[in-house]
């Protein structure tokens, strides 16, 4: 079909803009636990797709996760979940980009939880895209598969130890909990740094023990010597899984040393 | 096994060589497009989506301009041009561009490349997807900023020496020459090799000199020392409609002011119709 846009969709920046700097998201004082609700804005319009970006506030952490939150003071409901964000030596923008549709006039607001000692903060970015009743609708919800809350981060997916075949299926969920219409993919590497150069590629996949099914193919990811990955989050992919669906990745990796590890999570978008 | 994905689509990747992780294309001459370099002898299905992945190919800093091509009943047809790709050194940085554009089954799908340097090399690879009926789908993209004649590059924009706070404008287009339904923008570090972390932010601006009006925000993106180019340096589409003959600026600001060796990017604009 085509582009039905008549007219542009309006865009708006959540949170200040007194300073290129976003508003910083700290992390709680207890280990791998969330923290309190920081107010990022009030949508302007009725939303359907929010592009958050996380970047680094001079703080030193390893892994953390953040929940994007709508509703009042004391009443946020959780709308994103755990989105994941690492920083092994040095923390790159990680942008996400989140089919949903949330009413205008909604307040939005994320909270923090880290894997080591310390309130450590992130800068939250978010730009929030209107509808226009002309595009597809946008997802009503988003589910994360594959984050471990006390590891605040995603599913390690071994490469192995040959370089350049792909290791074994590592399952990022044993079934969905609902219907999914897109995805979105989060590849990350362990906290080494520096790590050994080199590029991988990610397979994800669907299906039963033994009976996968390549569905999003090669996914490059480069791995530089003193940062993550490059890139780290992929999609999001249309791809319809009905519930139930087993979720599954797997990696190849030039290289075969220990900081050969890459982690995964998906949203799964509804 | 069959999955009953009624509702669901295909993806297939192209031009990936799994023994080294990427295709390669290597540029002949410096600063002209050199011949072009097959991904795919003939798609496989139709196709409704599009992501072309650039990855660094060698140690030595470079830029390029990559072309998309097609052929489809034996004619060759830039159908993405001048996708900017730069990296400092090995393996320091990453292009992703996503385009919704409809591609024949059958039709060829090639590469060729600029380069700065004669010799130097850039890794693609495309991930496609197939057709799906509520997807949006456009029919042309234009680029608009690119320097292709005599040097390789996009349009220079350079963040203020004041912290936080957003240049004057630049003019990337000063005239659009098809009607834009979503726009793409990437980054490059203008073939920089030092670069301090910074956190930047950019705007996309429509309208005559001094009467700028903001259609795209905040496109938020991280420049580290140790990587230099910005992450992610590529964004979008935006949804913003705008018509032929527009005048398309970009101011951008970082956190932590400068000079204009250090402040100053790269950027071309892509606009989908």
């Amino acid at each position: 079909v085509d582009w039905a846009w008549g007219y542009s969709v309006p865009y708006q920046r959540i949170g200040t803009i007194v300073s290129i700097d976003g508003p910083q998201v700290r992390a709680g004082t207890i280990v791998n636990q969330k923290g309190s609700w920081h107010t990022l804005g009030v949508t302007n319009f009725l939303v359907d797709q929010f592009d958050i970006s996380l970047s680094d506030y001079n703080d030193t952490f390893a892994n953390m996760l953040l929940d994007i939150g709508l509703g009042p003071t004391g009443n946020e409901q959780v709308a994103i979940a755990n989105m994941t964000y690492g920083m092994p030596g040095v923390a790159l923008a990680r942008r996400w980009t989140v089919p949903i549709r949330i009413p205008s006039g909604t307040r939005v607001s994320a909270r923090a939880q880290n894997d080591t000692a310390g309130t450590v903060s992130a800068r939250i970015t978010m730009q929030a895209r209107g509808a226009n009743g002309q595009n597809p609708t946008s997802s009503q919800s988003s589910v994360h598969y594959g984050t471990s809350t006390t590891l605040s981060r995603g599913t390690l997916v071994d490469p192995g130890g040959t370089a350049n075949v792909k290791g074994a299926w590592t399952e990022i969920t044993p079934g969905t909990s609902t219907s999914h219409s897109s995805v979105t993919i989060v590849v990350q590497g362990n906290n080494a740094s520096p790590k050994s150069i080199g590029n991988a590629l990610i397979d994800v996949g669907i299906g039963p023990l033994g009976n996968e099914t390549v569905v999003i193919p090669n996914l490059p990811s480069t791995i530089g010597a003193s940062a993550d990955h490059l890139p780290i989050v992929f999609g999001p992919f249309l791809l319809s899984l009905p519930p139930g669906t087993r979720i599954v990745a797997r990696a190849q990796s030039t290289e075969t040393g220990s900081t050969r590890q890459v982690y995964i999570n998906i949203l799964g978008h509804k | 096994m069959d999955w009953p994905l009624s509702r669901s689509v295909r993806y297939f990747s192209l031009g990936t060589v799994e023994a080294s992780a990427g295709g390669t294309v290597t540029v002949v001459s410096a600063n002209q497009k050199g011949s072009p370099t097959t991904l795919s002898p003939s798609l496989p299905h139709d196709v409704g989506e599009l992501w072309i992945f650039g990855r660094s190919g060698i140690t030595a800093a470079k830029t390029f301009l990559v072309d998309v091509l097609i052929n489809d009943q034996g004619v060759d047809q830039v159908v993405l041009p001048n996708l900017l790709i730069e990296y400092p050194g090995l393996n320091t940085n990453a292009y992703n561009y996503n385009f919704p554009l409809a591609l024949p089954k059958g039709a060829a799908l090639k590469v060729r490349t600029q380069g700065t340097t004669a010799g130097s090399a850039v890794r693609i690879s495309a991930l496609a997807r197939t057709l799906h009926n509520t997807a949006p789908i456009f029919r042309y993209v234009d680029s608009y900023g690119e320097q292709t004649s005599g040097t390789t590059r996009g349009t220079p924009v350079v963040a203020p020496n004041t912290v936080n706070t957003l240049s004057a404008w630049t003019v990337v287009a000063t005239s659009t020459r098809r009607a834009i339904k979503a726009l793409m923008v990437a980054f490059g570090e203008a073939n920089d090799t030092n670069a301090p972390n910074a956190n930047f932010v950019a705007q996309v601006g429509v309208g005559n000199s001094g009467q700028e009006q903001v259609i795209v925000e905040q496109i938020v993106f991280t420049q580290l020392a140790s990587l230099v180019t910005p992450q992610p340096a590529v964004h979008g589409p935006f949804a913003v409609s705008i018509p032929a003959g527009s005048r398309i600026s970009m101011r951008i600001g970082n956190n932590v002011g400068g000079n204009t060796t250090i402040s100053s990017l790269d950027c071309i604009i892509y606009g989908m119709g």
